[in-house]
């Protein structure tokens, strides 16, 4: 027979994340409804929260980079089959990194670079040691989680101690001199971090697409046994994936601080590194999806604010918008490869 | 069912009854795995299923056991048409399947295996432990429901899935290759069991590559090729096994070895050291086996074991360029854990590996995945099944030798296609994934790789396994080829005569040891001494 058996049309893999985000708004619309606002009214203020104007143009991308940083952090590992649930750690450890530098030395042109460069240090330490210890049986989710609790209660205690501004009433540090600063333009909305993302995303496309490394990451990520028989060394190559990965992670936390809040707080970040976990799923570890999902991502933060305040919703409703997607995509690609077996056999 | 333990004494033999396949159906994307089979399949007969790999028999079997949903086609027992969705389905119209790998769960008993498949939990235990021990024994073996499956042999375990289905009343018990994971002398005893079983009643389809087998223990054979059935013979006919081979293969070359295998392998005979075509060109030299060419690999007291596989006690050995070092043995007595060794994927703790006179330990990843070849007995371990047969093919490329630019990876893709059709790897092209091809494919995937990239080195362990005999054939001449361009081979099989016709010298492994080499005059009966030798 011909064409007509080759079995009913089949969504695209790269599609699947795509439709269901869209599925995901289209589940938020009764809750919507039940917290109040009409659920036209309550698109209309996310949407006007990112492109009302410039300023929320700046404020959506402001908040879409540590995504993209982030989201290249937990997709480079994950390409090796590692999950990097670290990311929240890793950026907040850049971060305190950057704060250090930045408020010890007034800085000046380029000197945003040197806090850069160390927290990407700094953090890829941390990664790298989450990948190490998996060569001694302990999984990388497990201690990346747990670094993300070290990380967070060291900020914490250092924020109780010599980290805080003593002008400040509350618990933060001091900010970052100007010379560290990174700044915006076109009227000064439109972060320069923008660029920073951009020069990242290509330097991590080339890095997993057209080197040996990265090929051999991805052989990593697809077979344990495959890699071994090619003469890849799976403790070393897990090291070196958490540690990069644990390094564009930092960067997320540093770029964040030195081109929006300028200090570190106890709320400096509001779950970057396990959104930006959803982002590289949602990316399917490859490296420039990440980018418009944590677009997608950093509309709905930016937006949550102004529902908040003009719709009076719950903010958290937009948490359910991060997270539906999710669970769709993952019941998806779960129910494919369940599909896969049964068909496919041995 | 229930009914089984009322019946006292011999049961009488089953009715016989007639399963009919007609205008079966199942395409995989472009893959015409199954166009259009029409079979019958009879209780009280033994019906063989033979083709080449990729020709279908696995397919037909799944579509009938419920493991693939058929695109088309009808299914009748008895006349009556049935729908197979799943296996229960399967088992409910009376077919039994044995797979060539057990699907018994290896930590329980074949007791605890029966009760989990019969998914009643509250059917007493001993009962079934009876019924067990009686269809063993009216198949006429012994069965001891007691024992843990992990501790008996392939052999035991066909047996016991065969005395399961014959418990569970099926009239048609279906084994998938049965006889290509069994010794000589068990193949011997499970042709007998198919006389036990035909003589009850029941019917026997048995898939297999080997022509001989085939002809001499079925009463009838289909013959598949390219998904469809081909030829048809019934026992008693005059079989033209030259005209035999044309149906398999499909084209009209005749195989000279492939009909020497049928009528009694040349190769076995004592005092036929190799005579094969590729030897002519380097002259009488190498079984003179002193000038043959400089040592280039040498295995020095190698001790130790790895952490999945067994020990290596003192392995000594040396290949010399342009050679084939055979290695006999039963099957995981050490073969594994040499072809790690050789490889460098694993580093024993005494002794060591020189290649040209260096440790192996000593070179770089890069420089060893371009000198060694490596063509593993499982394919998992050298293909990665979500990859494309391109990416397949340049995986070490990519991963050591030259990095993974646009240009070159559409370089790559257009050579693959060159590889696939050198190869003969049946494929819906080069950006197919290699999950979807079946598993004889995805070994020539590994072997094109390999082969390529002309090692100073080649490991290839049971590299003709699950091939049929054309395939087996080819693999052979490639490796041979390759010897003869300077490479040096081991070349590991459980198959005697294999062995022989490929190597120069054969080297035996025993526990983990290397209980001789044959240089001179390799005969099975001395490899079989050399097999039977504990130090």
């Amino acid at each position: 027979m011909s064409a007509g058996s080759r079995g009913r049309a089949r969504v695209p893999d790269a599609a699947v994340p795509v439709l269901a985000i869209l599925a995901s708004l289209v589940v938020l619309a009764p809750l919507v409804q039940i917290g109040g606002a009409g659920f036209a009214e309550g698109y209309k203020e996310l949407f006007k929260a990112s492109f009302g104007s410039m300023v929320g143009v700046g404020s959506w991308l402001t908040s879409s980079l540590p995504l993209v940083l982030v989201g290249l952090g937990v997709a480079l590992p994950y390409r090796a089959g590692l999950f990097n649930l670290g990311g929240e750690g890793q950026l907040l450890t850049g971060a305190l990194v950057g704060v250090y530098i930045g408020t010890a030395f007034g800085g000046g042109p380029g000197a945003f670079l040197l806090p850069l460069v160390a927290a990407f240090g700094s953090a890829a330490a941390l990664g790298a040691v989450a990948g190490w210890l998996k060569a001694w049986g302990m999984h990388e989710i497990v201690t990346t989680i747990m670094f993300n609790f070290i990380a967070f209660f060291s900020l914490t205690f250092l924020l109780r101690g010599g980290l805080k501004d003593p002008d400040l009433p509350y618990a933060a540090s001091r900010a970052v001199s100007d010379g560290f600063r990174i700044g915006r333009f076109a009227g000064d909305d439109i972060p320069y971090g923008i660029f920073i993302a951009l020069v990242v995303v290509a330097a991590t496309t080339c890095l997993v697409d057209y080197t040996r490394l990265g090929w051999r990451l991805g052989v990593l990520g697809q077979s344990d046994a495959v890699a071994v028989r090619q003469g890849i060394n799976l403790a070393r190559s897990r090291t070196v994936a958490m540690a990069l990965g644990g390094g564009l992670a930092g960067l997320g936390g540093v770029v964040e601080l030195l081109g929006n809040q300028y200090r570190i707080g106890a709320h400096f970040s509001p779950g970057w590194g396990y959104i930006a976990f959803v982002v590289a799923l949602l990316a399917r570890g490859k490296m420039l999806p990440v980018v418009p999902f944590a677009l997608y991502f950093g509309f709905l933060q930016n937006g949550e604010v102004r529902l908040q305040a003009i719709l009076g919703l719950p903010g958290n409703l937009v948490l359910i918008l991060v997270a539906a997607p999710v669970i769709i995509v993952a019941a998806v690609y779960g129910f494919q490869a369940y599909r896969r077996t049964v068909r496919v056999g041995t | 069912m229930g009914a089984a333990t009322d019946h006292a004494g011999p049961v009488t033999a089953r009715e016989p009854s007639t399963l009919a396949v007609t205008g079966l159906h199942k395409h995989f994307g472009r893959v015409r795995a199954n166009d259009g089979i029409d079979v019958t399949f009879r209780g009280g007969e033994v019906h063989a299923l033979l083709g080449e790999n990729g020709a279908g028999k696995s397919t037909l079997i799944k579509c009938l056991t419920g493991v693939y949903r058929p695109d088309s086609g009808r299914v009748t027992v008895d006349g009556r048409e049935v729908t197979i969705r799943e296996p229960a389905d399967s088992r409910e119209c009376g077919i039994a399947v044995v797979h060539q790998s057990s699907t018994l769960i290896s930590r329980l008993t074949l007791l605890e295996n029966v009760v989990l498949q019969e998914g009643r939990l509250g059917r007493i235990r001993s009962e079934l432990a009876d019924r067990l021990v009686d269809s063993g024994n009216r198949l006429g073996f012994a069965i001891d429901p007691k024992a843990r499956v992990e501790n008996l042999s392939v052999g035991d375990l066909q047996r016991a899935e065969i005395a399961r289905a014959f418990m569970q009343e099926a009239w048609l018990v279906i084994l998938d290759e049965p006889t290509a994971v069994l010794a000589p002398a068990e193949r011997a005893s499970l042709f007998d069991l198919f006389g036990s079983l035909t003589a009850q009643g029941v019917g026997v389809v048995f898939v297999t590559h080997h022509l001989a087998e085939a002809l001499s223990e079925s009463s009838r054979t289909t013959v598949l090729r390219a998904g469809r059935v081909v030829g048809r013979l019934e026992s008693g006919h005059q079989v033209d096994e030259q005209e035999l081979v044309r149906l398999i293969v499909g084209d009209d070359a005749p195989h000279p070895s492939l009909v020497g295998e049928v009528s009694g392998s040349p190769l076995g005979a004592p005092d036929a050291p190799r005579t094969g075509e590729g030897a002519s060109s380097d002259g009488a030299g190498i079984d003179g086996a002193g000038d043959a060419g400089e040592v280039r690999v040498e295995v020095r007291g190698v001790s130790g074991a790895p952490l999945w596989g067994r020990a290596l006690h003192n392995v000594d050995l040396a290949i010399r360029r342009g050679e084939v070092l055979g290695v006999a043995g039963v099957e995981g007595n050490g073969q594994r854990e040499l072809s790690a060794l050789l490889t460098g994927s694993w580093s024993p703790d005494s002794g060591s590996v020189l290649l040209d006179g260096r440790p192996l330990a000593d070179y770089l990843p890069p420089e060893r995945s371009k000198l060694v070849g490596d063509v593993p007995d499982d394919h998992f371990l050298a293909t990665c099944g979500e990859l494309s047969v391109w990416e397949n093919l340049a995986l070490g490329t990519f991963a050591w030798q030259e990095a993974p630019t646009p240009g070159r990876k559409a370089l790559r893709r257009r050579s693959a296609a060159d590889l696939v059709s050198e190869f003969d790897i049946r494929t819906a092209g080069v950006n197919a994934a290699v999950r979807q091809l079946s598993g004889g494919n995805r070994r020539r995937v590994i072997l094109a790789r390999e082969l390529s990239k002309h090692p100073v080195l080649l490991v290839a362990t049971y590299p003709t396994r699950g091939l049929d005999v054309r395939s087996a054939e080819q693999v052979r001449s490639w490796v041979r080829r390759l010897a003869d361009g300077g490479s040096s081979v081991v070349y590991m099989s459980t198959e005697l005569e294999e062995i022989i016709e490929v190597s120069d010298r054969v080297a035996v492994m025993v526990r983990g040891r290397v209980s001789g080499v044959l240089s001179e005059a390799i005969t099975i009966g001395g490899i079989g001494n050399l097999m039977l030798q504990e130090r």
